[in-house]
């Protein structure tokens, strides 16, 4: 079995909020294997830390305590590591598409002309070919994402980590990019960290499903997703995805889980 | 926001301060080298005051002259009722010309210009035309602060319509229940800026007046301690005139954002 | 801490360009557009020559007093006069020499120091007190203060003319570094980027805007500073004309100095707005 690439041990969050002086526990006790080329996805309803988790794999919180390494590496050290495909598009509005796509070159010190070089090819990956020189706000926002996730696989990462990236996204656009976002994946090879609250997105998308539960944030159940690929969107009807569907979403509503809110994790039958 | 545990108490104490704490540090360490330019000459006292000279220049008006307080009493009397014209004259017309098209095609390149005019300029005229006093002071505060009133609610009607007029069409009310309950209520924030720059402008407007063609007020007191040499006088004068613009700006701060909510765009 | 209201003079700017061009809002054919177009245009060409010439009938019939109203016949010969006169163009030269300098060492030293506030907040928060005592206070209160330092020559004017825009710009300019939303931060922490980069690619382009509108903001305050600066402190300069001019009862060359000024303040601003437009054109829209 070849190294695990992203591996988490013990992470554990707690906030303290600077007004009322109260501690918030988001996180209690996470341990997450990711083996290389695998979909991976951490499901679980609003607010049970998923988000807090990824940032925390990308460097940009630090744990109260356990650590997360990448390869090896400790996260915090590492930025060349992953890439993070951010929920809200966060493109900067300033920039063309291709100097967006660009951007996370830049960052690590390629030089402005060298990176665009780079990332035109990606964009021709993610089917924007043609749109180098648009700016954001011209662009819809399923082409937005896509520069997105451009912009995370220029940098050639070990792991691409996507924090809900098509929540903000119509349903039917949603699952047009997740077939699409499948097809990439296979291009390019890569090991994806995927967190959203959708569970048939989850299941359509993954190897393996991790599932977490409501504030403090633990995972309950790892589930593996053998539906063969390639996978087409008709899978979603097939017996087995129901299934498997009906088997997250028992998880994520038997007592003590979650916390009783309707509708927080949205189950797509 | 968040922050991982902290020991003490007093660190905590002094963080959520923080802000206040370095304010007042910023003011203290200004006046104390303040202070001490002055009290070892690098710059003439005649020039300008040290903050002691001030603080005894104003004990001594309080209680022995009292002029201060009478002529910021007078000021303010002036200051308010200008104030208070331009808010009843302004609001209304410029929501006449926000409302009606054919309204804000009249009277729009006048407020937009008006707007635009230094008004400071216009002064001697009303002088000339009014004299010197009471009348031509509040005329003048009326002016400054009747225009930044009358444009800044006609964009904000205009904008409130626009964004809300399919709502709006969608019920059948009567004007004045849609004007009432949905036009008005959206041009809110914009009113409200108005508000601001026209509490601002009619300070200027008070003091120019009072400067210029008065023999009471605070702007009076300034040119008369100008035309003595008078710097402590006149250093005192322009603090308090300054602290009077402070407060009223942060009244003005405190009140829009209270209606911050009603804010149709988002807040980053 | 007091906000800059960036809002003023850019709506003023933009609906006066909307009423010149009579683009509409609501047209979305082109018939309709041109029909409105030409509403538009009458009633607001309308409106200005019916007051005008209700100002001069006004005038000729003596409804109002010549002395204190002028009327538009008299500006306008007053201005072919005032343009011909070697003094005229002395004054104007001094109005603008101040007003150039002051503003602009105003933009010099304000966007720096408004980048160096908005990025450490510390500083900001020590200065904040004065920043908003200084900006809050009326410059025409500054201006005996001044006199005594600098006198009556260019000096004190050009210390006027910096003071309101300095504050303005610098507030500005703060106000734009301090609200870079927070998920550019994240991505530019995600992909690593160091401090520079950071400035140059994200905080920098984030707050051209805030830095333009503000000083939108500061051309109007810089010419109300020297209006009153030239009028009640000084020996040369437009406003000393206007005073010259409203000493001697001559209302129409006061109208006529009032317009000048009006027009510097206009023309600045717009030159802005097209600068503005140029750089921001990434904005998705401009929409007030």
């Amino acid at each position: 079995m070849a190294e695990p690439v992203l591996e988490a041990s013990a992470v554990r969050m707690e906030y303290v909020n600077a007004r009322t002086g109260r501690s918030v526990l988001a996180i209690e006790d996470l341990n997450v294997v990711v083996e290389p080329e695998q979909f991976v996805t951490i499901v679980g309803p609003s607010g049970c830390g998923k988000s807090t988790f990824l940032k925390i794999a990308d460097g940009l919180l630090s744990p109260t305590s356990g650590r997360i390494t990448i390869n090896g590496e400790d996260v915090k050290s590492a930025p060349r590591s992953r890439g993070m495909v951010f929920q809200d598009a966060s493109l900067l509005p300033w920039f063309t598409v291709l100097a967006n796509a660009a951007y996370g070159l830049q960052c690590q010190g390629v030089p402005r002309e060298e990176a665009r070089e780079r990332a035109r090819p990606v964009l021709d990956m993610v089917g924007l070919t043609g749109f180098e020189d648009s700016y954001p706000h011209e662009l819809s926002g399923g082409m937005q994402q896509r520069v997105n996730v451009a912009r995370a696989l220029a940098i050639d990462p070990e792991i691409l980590l996507m924090d809900e990236p098509f929540a903000a996204l119509d349903a039917q656009t949603r699952e047009l990019m997740q077939s699409e976002l499948l097809d990439i994946w296979q291009k390019a090879n890569k090991t994806v960290l995927f967190v959203t609250h959708q569970i048939d997105e989850a299941v359509f998308l993954s190897d393996r499903v991790l599932v977490m539960s409501a504030r403090p944030g633990r995972l309950i159940a790892d589930i593996t997703v053998d539906i063969p690929r390639p996978r087409d969107l008709r899978v979603k009807r097939e017996p087995k995805f129901v299934d498997l569907n009906a088997q997250v979403w028992d998880l994520l509503h038997a007592p003590g889980a979650a916390d009783d809110r309707p509708g927080e994790a949205s189950y797509v039958g | 926001m968040s922050a991982n545990a902290d020991p003490s108490r007093l660190l905590m104490w002094m963080r959520k301060r923080e802000r206040l704490l370095l304010g007042v540090l910023g003011v203290v360490t200004v006046l104390s080298v303040w202070e001490v330019i002055v009290a070892t000459g690098l710059v003439r006292s005649s020039m300008m005051s040290s903050p002691s000279g001030i603080y005894s220049k104003a004990i001594t008006e309080f209680f022995e002259t009292g002029r201060i307080i009478s002529s910021l009493w007078i000021t303010l009397r002036a200051y308010l009722i200008g104030l208070g014209i331009a808010t009843v004259v302004g609001i209304p017309i410029g929501f006449l010309g926000g409302w009606s098209k054919r309204a804000s095609y009249l009277l729009e390149p006048w407020l937009a210009g008006l707007n635009a005019t230094p008004t400071v300029a216009i002064v001697p005229l009303i002088i000339l035309w009014l004299g010197i006093g009471q009348t031509s002071k509040v005329f003048i505060v009326f002016l400054f602060a009747v225009f930044p009133y009358a444009f800044n609610t006609m964009i904000g009607v205009r904008q409130s319509e626009a964004a809300f007029m399919d709502v709006a069409r969608s019920f059948d009310g009567s004007q004045a229940t849609i004007i009432r309950t949905i036009i008005l209520p959206g041009a809110v924030p914009f009113i409200l800026t108005g508000a601001r720059l026209a509490v601002g402008r009619a300070l200027i407007g008070v003091v120019v007046a009072e400067l210029v063609a008065s023999n009471s007020g605070l702007g009076f007191l300034i040119s008369i301690a100008a035309g003595t040499f008078d710097t402590p006088l006149l250093m005192l004068s322009v603090l308090i005139v300054g602290t009077f613009g402070l407060v009223m700006a942060l009244l003005m701060k405190r009140i829009e954002r209270q209606f911050d909510k009603w804010r149709p765009e988002p807040a980053n | 801490m007091v906000d800059v209201g960036a809002d003023e003079t850019a709506t003023m700017s933009s609906t006066l360009e909307d009423a010149e061009t009579g683009d509409s809002q609501n047209a979305d054919g082109a018939a309709v557009r041109r029909r409105f177009f030409d509403e538009q245009r009458v009633l607001v060409a309308g409106s200005v020559i019916g007051f005008l010439t209700l100002w001069e009938v006004a005038s000729r019939q003596g409804w109002i007093r010549d002395l204190f109203f002028s009327s538009p016949s008299a500006v306008f010969m007053a201005a072919i006069r005032e343009v011909q006169r070697a003094s005229f163009w002395w004054d104007f030269r001094v109005s603008a020499l101040e007003f150039t300098v002051g503003f602009s060492l105003a933009i010099i030293l304000g966007i720096p120091i408004g980048l160096i506030l908005g990025w450490f907040r510390k500083l900001e928060y020590f200065w904040d007190p004065w920043l908003s005592f200084m900006y809050a206070t009326p410059r025409i209160t500054y201006i005996p203060l001044l006199v005594t330092w600098f006198g009556l020559g260019l000096t004190s004017k050009m210390a006027l003319v910096f003071a309101g825009p300095f504050f303005t710009i610098v507030i500005g300019t703060l106000e734009g570094v301090r609200t870079v939303p927070s998920k550019y931060l994240d991505v530019s922490r995600s992909f690593g980027a160091n401090h520079w980069q950071f400035f140059k690619t994200i905080l920098l382009p984030n707050t051209v805007p805030f830095i333009l509108a503000s000083m939108r903001l500061a051309v109007g305050i810089g010419i109300v500073a020297i209006v009153l600066g030239e009028m009640y402190a000084s020996q040369a300069g437009i406003g000393n004309l206007l005073m010259t001019a409203a000493n001697n009862l001559q209302a129409d060359r006061v109208l006529f100095a009032v317009l000048i000024f009006t027009m510097m303040g206009v023309g600045l601003s717009k030159v802005l707005q097209t600068i503005e437009k140029r750089v921001a054109q990434w904005k998705p829209e401009q929409g007030r």
